[in-house]
């Protein structure tokens, strides 16, 4: 019960944080900063799932991202199918894919996700930038406002506010995965794959469905993503978006929601701070993310989380081996 | 008749190059079990370093010996200074870590080059040489003749040299070497320098022909990578055969299917291949020993 | 009918032959210790059971069916549980986690539902922490509930996984060297751990070096030699087999136990 308590009291608060935040930024560039990383940590949460939890690298999350945000585009704007019709359209689409993916090959071991998710992506990422009769080809197509029976809040702040329903949604549905009996299984796998089978949980079939479930966040903050920016190109099926939504995760910590969150906050806020040294801003993240990896290999909110334990209740570590040995 | 030998020549360059590439990548899965994703970033500082030493006036020998130098001096630092020093590293944490030295390599080449095209000079000229009817750039010639070179060197090198044994000995078990003797980190390192050497050859070879660009090393690493898993990842040769595959097989589906789509065949090949044969089309399958 | 039946099992590793035509049959209810020297192929034989080997030769039927072609999981859900001789506790979580993942084949509640937090999902969670700490408390562990399994000393460890194990309620246990790293006290309890849960119904497998142990427990005592049957019958037969004594007794030195304390 108490355990229930302190989740209800954080997800109020982190409902009241993303309900403040718009009125606390200055102007509509620091607005769109503000979707962008909500938009990102969509992503990141659902993709934690897969990394932090199931143990399996996908370096084609970007694809999944692109086809929601093209299903929105194609399907809602441009045959006028209404926006959460089409959002749901791409997530089914995208469902199914990453399915047929992921039964192939989630049984094997090692990288074979990671790679036969990068060929997934770039395969993606060319037809979009072939396709120009559908898609618009490399220029990309512009979307239209998310509506509901016709009705549409104003540009930035609707994009905003899309972004943050969608990811207190997302927050809500993993934070309530983890402690059953599904979350369990999942943080089974990850500890020790023998030791989950023998437990009798089916490896293979859970990480398929968390490899279906994380890439369906990813098309959601796709269609997101295509409402907010009101426009979409092929750059967001790129490889390199892939590897960044890969980073973020592993930045902010794997295994814990704060961390994706966190990890997309610094991916996505980086490069803008750096933005006054335009030509530099890609030299200072890669050098950025190599310092994070080289200090905090375990990301930046476990690291952080272990440092205030140790500064907080420095008998901790005695206390337990004491218990330990009665 | 004359097209197809035409496409099988233009097969023959292309897969030396993703072969040369595909080495480097293998090299380093095979010694430390890392996916080097700044593999790419070699090819790019082959063909820039040996561009801008050309322009100072440096002949071609000497310029590409120096890109291929500094390619590999940064590879060294990279695994001495960044990779060797993590403390607790993961797989994923490594591969992070290389992300973000290629993210550094070619932001730095962005910021200092800018974002145009280099060109350079075919080694042996640029007019084109007839051969049975087809066309054939004397540069190709090159770049078949380095594949050959490399490979007949790497393969003396790891059979016949106390170092190749070492690393073939760190890549089967790192602490069994590292308890007979082999300085481990050095063998790591020197996988790094070497697979950055034959990344800046591959980029310095292909640059008359493609072009150079900062961001080169994106399309080329990923064409590398490909040719690298279709022969196993952790068998160099396998990569070369990989390379030379995925070359041929590109420039038959550009020439008989579909120019739009050639660069698709890559990762076409890479799906099929894990869902027929999932350790590469040049390994035997492993025993999982729990 | 017996529950557990080995027949003519062969095993090889390259050119290694790990078990050669091994067979047994274990009876419902019973303790059956199988023992031999380092490399005699004790755990082979448990990972053929347990499915992850499949032997080159042979079967192995379970309460009738053949196991062959079931994976880990699916003989997990037959009924048949297993332990490690390294420790594979699920060190993230905590011990009260442990055991109620060891729970997961008796519930089934899935993605869905977890994802929607329906209020079933409330209930599963109350039963298997309620359920969980019963098993804890059969080991000794209900004071460690909330500590991670990772912290715990190397005894406790073993105990977790015996705890978990018996939360899948079983009917045929195997125990991977259960004492080995035990000191003479905890090796004392857990021959009475062992006995009790015979007691309740479970079949027990137990690979062992510890000799006492097997001695004090077991109902029969199954002899492997490089690979080999060497001998099967109670503790006694075995223990004046000449066969045996030569064999495996013979060589159980000091030197062997302190190898069996190190892992």
């Amino acid at each position: 019960m108490f355990r229930l308590k302190r989740e209800f009291i954080s997800l109020t608060a982190f409902a009241a944080f993303l309900i403040v935040l718009p009125l606390l930024m200055p102007n509509a560039y620091f607005l769109d900063v503000a979707t962008k990383t909500i938009i990102n940590a969509i992503v990141c949460v659902g993709l934690n799932l897969l990394l932090g939890y199931a143990g399996q690298i996908s370096l084609g999350h970007a694809a999944f991202f692109a086809l929601g945000g093209y299903a929105t585009a194609v399907l809602g704007s441009r045959l006028s199918v209404p926006a959460p019709l089409a959002m749901l359209a791409g997530a089914v689409l995208v469902g199914v894919i990453s399915y047929v993916i992921g039964r192939a090959l989630l049984h094997l071991r090692g990288h074979y996700l990671a790679m036969a998710t990068l060929g997934f992506g770039a395969i993606v990422s060319i037809i979009l930038n072939r396709e120009l009769a559908i898609t618009g080809g490399p220029d990309g197509m512009p979307v239209g406002p998310f509506q509901i029976a016709g009705y549409s809040l104003p540009s930035a702040l609707g994009g905003y506010v899309l972004a943050a329903v969608g990811l207190f949604i997302a927050v809500k549905l993993a934070t309530s995965l983890i402690n059953t009996r599904a979350g369990r299984a999942l943080r089974a796998i990850n500890d020790s794959e023998i030791a989950a089978a023998t437990l009798g949980i089916e490896v293979a079939a859970f990480k398929v469905k968390v490899f279906v479930i994380s890439a369906i966040f990813a098309s959601i903050a796709g269609s997101i993503f295509a409402h907010a920016d009101r426009f979409i190109t092929p750059v967001e099926a790129n490889f390199l978006r892939s590897v960044e939504f890969v980073a973020m995760v592993v930045i902010g910590g794997l295994g814990s929601v704060v961390g994706a969150i966190v990890g997309a906050i610094i991916f996505t806020l980086l490069p803008q701070m750096f933005a006054h040294f335009e030509e530099f801003r890609h030299v200072l993240t890669g050098a950025l993310l190599i310092c994070i990896m080289a200090f905090m290999p375990s990301g930046v909110v476990p690291t952080l989380a272990s440092l205030w334990v140790r500064w907080t209740e420095p008998a901790a570590r005695e206390k337990g081996s004491v218990h330990g040995a009665a | 008749m004359s097209d197809l030998l035409q496409f099988l020549f233009s097969g023959l360059t292309r897969g030396s190059i993703y072969g040369l590439v595909g080495i480097g990548f293998a090299l380093i899965y095979r010694s430390s079990h890392v996916i080097n994703f700044a593999q790419g970033e070699f090819v790019m500082i082959g063909g820039m370093v040996t561009v801008f030493l050309l322009a100072a006036g440096v002949p071609l020998p000497v310029a590409a010996l120096g890109a291929i130098l500094a390619a590999a001096l940064i590879g060294v630092v990279a695994q001495v200074a960044i990779i060797s020093r993590m403390r607790r590293p993961s797989t994923l944490s490594i591969i992070i870590v290389t992300v973000g030295i290629s993210m550094f390599l070619r932001g730095a080449a962005e910021a200092l080059l800018g974002r145009q095209f280099f060109s350079m000079k075919g080694f042996s000229g640029d007019d084109a040489l007839v051969l049975l009817g087809a066309k054939v750039s004397p540069q190709s010639i090159w770049i078949f003749v380095s594949l050959v070179v490399t490979t007949a060197a790497i393969s003396l090198f790891f059979r016949r040299t106390i170092l190749g044994k070492g690393i073939q000995a760190t890549s089967s078990n790192r602490l069994a070497a590292h308890l007979v003797g082999i300085d481990v980190p050095a063998v790591l390192a020197i996988c790094f320098a070497l697979s950055a050497a034959l990344g800046a050859l591959a980029g310095l070879l292909t640059t008359p022909i493609t072009l150079t660009q900062y961001d080169v090393g994106i399309t080329l690493g990923m064409k590398g990578f490909c040719a690298a898993i279709l022969g196993g990842l952790a068998n160099p040769f396998g990569a070369i055969l990989g390379g030379l595959i995925l070359g041929f097989a590109e420039a038959l589906a550009g020439g008989y299917v579909s120019s739009a789509y050639q660069d698709a065949v890559a990762f076409i090949l890479i799906i099929a291949m894990l869902l027929v044969r999932p350790n590469g089309l040049f390994s035997a399958p492993t025993v999982d020993r729990v | 009918m017996a529950l557990l039946d080995v027949t003519n099992v062969s095993l090889a590793f390259g050119g290694v032959k790990a078990l050669s035509e091994i067979s047994f049959a274990v009876n419902e209810g019973e303790i059956f210790s199988i023992i031999g020297p380092n490399g005699a192929g004790k755990t082979s034989l448990f990972n053929v059971v347990g499915g992850v080997y499949i032997p080159d030769q042979g079967e192995v039927h379970f309460a009738g069916d053949n196991l062959r072609d079931l994976s880990p999981a699916k003989r997990a859900a037959r009924g048949i549980q297993r332990t490690f001789q390294n420790l594979q506790t699920l060190q993230s979580m905590t011990v009260l986690e442990n055991v109620m993942v060891g729970m997961h084949l008796r519930q089934s509640s899935g993605f869905i539902s977890a994802l929607l937090g329906l209020p079933r999902i409330h209930e599963e969670n109350e039963f298997a922490v309620r359920a969980s700490m019963e098993f804890l408390k059969t080991l000794n562990l209900e004071h460690l509930s909330r500590q991670q399994a990772g912290t715990l000393p190397y005894g406790a460890q073993k105990r977790l996984e015996i705890a978990r194990a018996l939360a899948a309620q079983p009917k045929l246990l195997l125990l991977d060297e259960p004492a080995a790293g035990l000191n003479p006290q905890e090796t004392i309890e857990m021959a009475e751990v062992i006995r009790r849960i015979a007691k309740q119904g479970t079949t027990v497998l137990l690979v062992e070096h510890d000799m006492r142990l097997v001695m004090d427990v077991s109902d029969r005592v199954f002899v492997l030699n490089f690979g080999r049957a060497l001998a099967c019958g109670t503790a006694k037969q075995v223990s004046s087999n000449p066969e045996v004594i030569e064999a495996y007794l013979g060589v159980e030195t000091p030197e062997e136990n302190s190898r069996a304390a190190v892992n």
